[in-house]
């Protein structure tokens, strides 16, 4: 060794000596430069990496439950920023109207005007007893403290509750609702009705909320709940077609919510006392989050970030089992030649021209039934993954075959075999190394096939409806946007998940392409 | 129809009546059911390999010269026939005692370009056998017979050369890169297959000057396959005119060159360029093309394309005969037509 170093030669060269992983190394440096120079692999890696990270990230970028996270702004929200262009800049977003309506100390009491008849009396009153958060906009009671009413009356009286709110910058919105809770401790000798109403600026009265039982139970929580798109209806007549929301809100100035309790005694001795939890009055935003809502008020943002879960976890599982079911099969056909090749080949060609969309359809229909499928719909992923790879193999094992059997032919694996090499020894040291780039640029070119397959199943209907998927939601969308022209057709809803599906499509084939000229010289230049 | 003459104890390799056909049809009814038709690419040639001798295949393009050259080495399996090495019939052995003898005989390549893994370095190239036959274990091992070899082929200084990839190299040089690989193994016997054909005339001489001294020196036997009687001429020891699978004509260099016999070998002869321009050409002495070799002609597979053929080139295969001393020759009317009775 030492008679080497000195001259001139030694060094760095004899580094190159340390077998396989000393050339493998060089190899992976000059393809990491190569792909360093070129724009559209790093274009398509970016873009990769962009919807990787939201994909991994997707619980945490947006804690919404993107199937049960209903509700969380008016149907049919555009997103936050769109009130940027003038036919959106009106729109409301989510508003708690009420202040101080959770009586939390005794000077809330102050932000609320009182009317009581005889036999009233009121306070402020810490109490105990907490209700549930159940959703955003119902809350029964955080505890701070409540409204104590109380009537000992003898005649029939009522307690009026209120407040006013101004509503003049938005244009009405597609929703609200009113929610309360209150508690009777004791009701003896009285009946009693608790109902909200609401005043608009021009006088008319619209009842908002109204018991969810009658009459109210004791000792609990009882609601005192309205909705502009359900119980609300039935309670006022409204001419206009543009429903009850807007037709409430259609004025701007001041609005006075107000509770009423009305009591009548039916014997002597009247003693009722009830406590009135939180207040709400919320208005569903028209404008919410970063994507708005669908049909359900649901966050589409939370759907598209966890979408490309679904469309990464196909894409890639889906292209790993095709891959590998491709290399095997054409790899053994042209190692083996003959009739296995031929066997193998006339699978492969018979598969190839099988029409993809309707056997995956007739495929997961009938599997769908299969015991392990039917019992476990999350299982269902992987009944779709399956039947992509079933679909896509042939074209793999096709090139594959077709890249082994040219190599087989090259002077140099003749001259490994002249050397006495065995089959296994030329496959691995000569052929493998050479298709290796092909593998990895098919795998890569096979992700947004797999991709946009399973975006048309779901679309179709044919995936699984319980992950939200971008097909799912692009499915969804053209169900409820078809007849929403009022809506704007909802592009919020069906164009992100339509972008981001080409975009990763498109991405990937961008990496397969690169990768394909770095380890296929010939198409270096093109 | 052995040359008989030749004492054993001087035969390397012994090659008898080889045949190699290749199936017309390769396809799916063709694997279930075999094929008929067949291109008869070797057609039962016989001949005798001497130790330390240059032995040429001349022939044109299809006329099985390189067929001929990888059933002996066992890379294409011959259909039928014997090939005697070293008292033992390779053509009958299995594949892993085939494999065994792989150091012994050994190849280099026509496309100097094609018959490197470009992915590998001189190093791995040269070493690459010694590696798969266990012939050494350690790199240091293989850097010393790699570095011996390389010096052999002229490749010097060698260290210059080991840690090169083949597109770092002329032509010229990767094919004594080839004739290194070779070597290293310290073959018997080297089937060279045109292994000058694609090089600049300027290198031809050079390399074919190494494979000379090679023989001179290590006293290897070479198969010499060359569509270039020039070449032969003036590297080889014997010469075997190849024609549509079958030996036209076999003698000494020499006596070849001198006396032609067989109407095809003359033709050969008159279209190697003279380097002066005032000598007398002889007109080319063959037509029409080479038939091809899935439907040989009958009789002699020469008849289409002589100028002499007769009643009975058309029906009489010509038996391949022994004319004058270790001069052998196929056709009914050696020494009795051509160049040969013009003089």
């Amino acid at each position: 060794m030492s008679h080497r170093s000195g001259d001139g030669v030694g060094g760095t060269e004899e580094k190159r000596l340390v077998r396989p992983s000393g050339r493998f190394s060089t190899r992976a440096k000059q393809s990491l430069s190569a792909f360093a120079h070129s724009k559209s692999g790093l274009i398509g890696v970016a873009i990769i990496i962009i919807f990787g990270m939201m994909a991994l990230f997707a619980p945490v970028i947006d804690s919404n439950n993107p199937i049960t996270g209903t509700n969380l702004a008016a149907p049919y929200a555009v997103p936050a920023w769109a009130t940027i262009f003038p036919q959106y800049s009106h729109y409301p977003p989510n508003l708690q109207e009420l202040t101080d309506s959770t009586f939390s100390s005794p000077g809330a009491l102050s932000a609320w005007s009182f009317k009581e008849g005889p036999g009233f009396s009121y306070g402020w009153q810490a109490f105990p007893v907490t209700g549930q958060r159940a959703l955003s906009y119902i809350i029964a009671n955080k505890g701070e403290g409540s409204l104590s009413v109380n009537f000992t009356g003898t005649t029939a009286s009522t307690f009026n509750l209120s407040q006013t709110f101004s509503y003049t910058k938005y244009d009405p919105p597609n929703r609200f609702a009113f929610s309360t809770f209150v508690y009777p401790s004791i009701a003896k000798n009285v009946t009693y009705t608790v109902t909200a109403y609401l005043k608009t600026p021009a006088g008319n009265v619209y009842t908002v909320g109204v018991a969810q039982s009658s009459p109210l139970y004791s000792g609990t929580w009882n609601q005192i709940y309205g909705d502009s798109l359900s119980n609300l209806l039935s309670y006022n007549t409204v001419a206009s077609l543009q429903g009850l929301s807007k037709t409430v809100f259609d004025e701007h100035g001041n609005y006075t919510l107000t509770l009423s309790i009305a009591v009548s005694p039916t014997e002597k001795g009247t003693d009722l006392r009830l406590h009135v939890g939180d207040m709400s009055f919320f208005i569903f935003g028209s404008a919410y989050g970063v994507l708005g809502t669908d049909n359900q008020g649901r966050d589409i943002w939370s759907q598209f970030v966890h979408g490309a879960r679904v469309s990464f976890l196909v894409g890639i599982l889906a292209a790993l089992v095709t891959v590998a079911v491709g290399v095997v099969v054409g790899l053994a056909a042209a190692t083996y030649g003959g009739l296995v090749d031929q066997l193998l080949m006339r699978v492969t060609d018979i598969f190839l021209v099988l029409p993809g969309i309707p056997l995956l359809i007739v495929l997961i229909s009938v599997l769908d039934r299969t015991p392990i499928f039917a019992n476990n719909p999350g299982d269902y992923i992987w009944l779709v993954i399956f039947v992509i790879a079933i679909l896509s193999w042939p074209t793999v094992a096709r090139i594959i075959n077709s890249q082994v059997l040219s190599l087989k032919e090259r002077p140099y694996v003749e001259a490994a075999r002249a050397l006495g090499a065995k089959k296994s020894y030329i496959m691995y040291r000569h052929i493998l190394p050479n298709v290796l780039g092909l593998i990895y640029a098919n795998l890569a070119l096979t992700v947004p096939t797999a991709i946009l397959t399973e975006a048309a199943l779901d679309f179709l209907g044919f995936g699984s409806g319980l992950i939200t998927s971008w097909g799912t939601i692009t499915s969804y969308a053209s169900q409820n946007c078809a007849a929403s022209a009022a809506y704007s057709y909802c592009w919020w809803w069906f164009a992100p998940p339509g972008v981001a599906i080409m975009l990763l499509s498109l991405s990937f084939i961008l990496l397969g392409n690169t990768l394909e000229s770095i380890f296929n010289p010939k198409l270096r230049r093109r | 129809m052995t040359e008989a003459d030749y004492s054993a104890e001087d035969n390397l390799i012994e090659v008898r009546d080889l045949v190699k056909y290749y199936p017309l049809k390769t396809g799916f009814s063709a694997s279930i059911l075999g094929s008929k038709d067949f291109v008869h690419a070797v057609d039962g040639v016989s001949f005798i390999i001497k130790k330390g001798e240059i032995f040429a295949l001349a022939g044109e393009s299809g006329c099985g010269k390189t067929t001929t050259g990888r059933c002996i080495l066992m890379l294409v399996k011959p259909t039928s026939g014997d090939i005697i090495y070293g008292g033992r019939n390779i053509a009958k052995l299995p594949d892993s005692e085939v494999r065994k003898l792989r150091t012994k005989l050994q190849i280099v390549f026509q496309d100097p370009y094609e018959s490197v893994n470009p992915r590998f370095t001189i190093y791995e190239i040269v070493s690459e056998g010694l590696f798969i036959n266990g012939l050494v274990s350690t790199d240091e091992e293989a850097m010393e017979r790699v570095r011996t070899a390389l010096s052999s082929v002229q490749l010097t200084p060698p260290e210059q050369f080991m840690f090169r990839y083949p597109h770092e190299l002329s032509g010229g040089q990767r094919q004594r890169v080839s004739v290194a690989r070779a070597l290293v193994l310290n073959p018997d016997f080297v089937v060279a297959d045109e292994p000058v054909s694609m090089l600049d005339v300027s290198i031809r001489a050079e390399v074919l000057n190494i494979m000379k001294d090679l023989v001179d020196k290590l006293g290897i036997s070479f198969i010499f396959i060359t569509h270039d009687l020039a070449v032969s001429k003036h590297i080889a020891d014997r010469i075997a005119i190849m024609y549509l699978g079958k030996f036209a004509e076999l003698a000494s260099a020499e006596e070849l060159v001198a006396n032609p016999l067989h109407p095809y070998t003359q033709a050969l002869m008159a279209a190697i360029p003279v380097p002066d321009p005032r000598a007398e050409k002889i007109k080319v002495l063959v037509k029409g093309e080479v038939p091809s070799a899935a439907r040989i002609p009958s009789g002699c597979r020469f008849h289409p394309r002589c100028l002499y053929a007769t009643e009975i080139c058309v029906s009489q295969v010509p038996e391949f005969r022994m004319v004058s001393q270790d001069h052998w020759v196929a056709c009914h009317y050696a020494g009795q037509v051509g160049i040969a009775t013009q003089k």
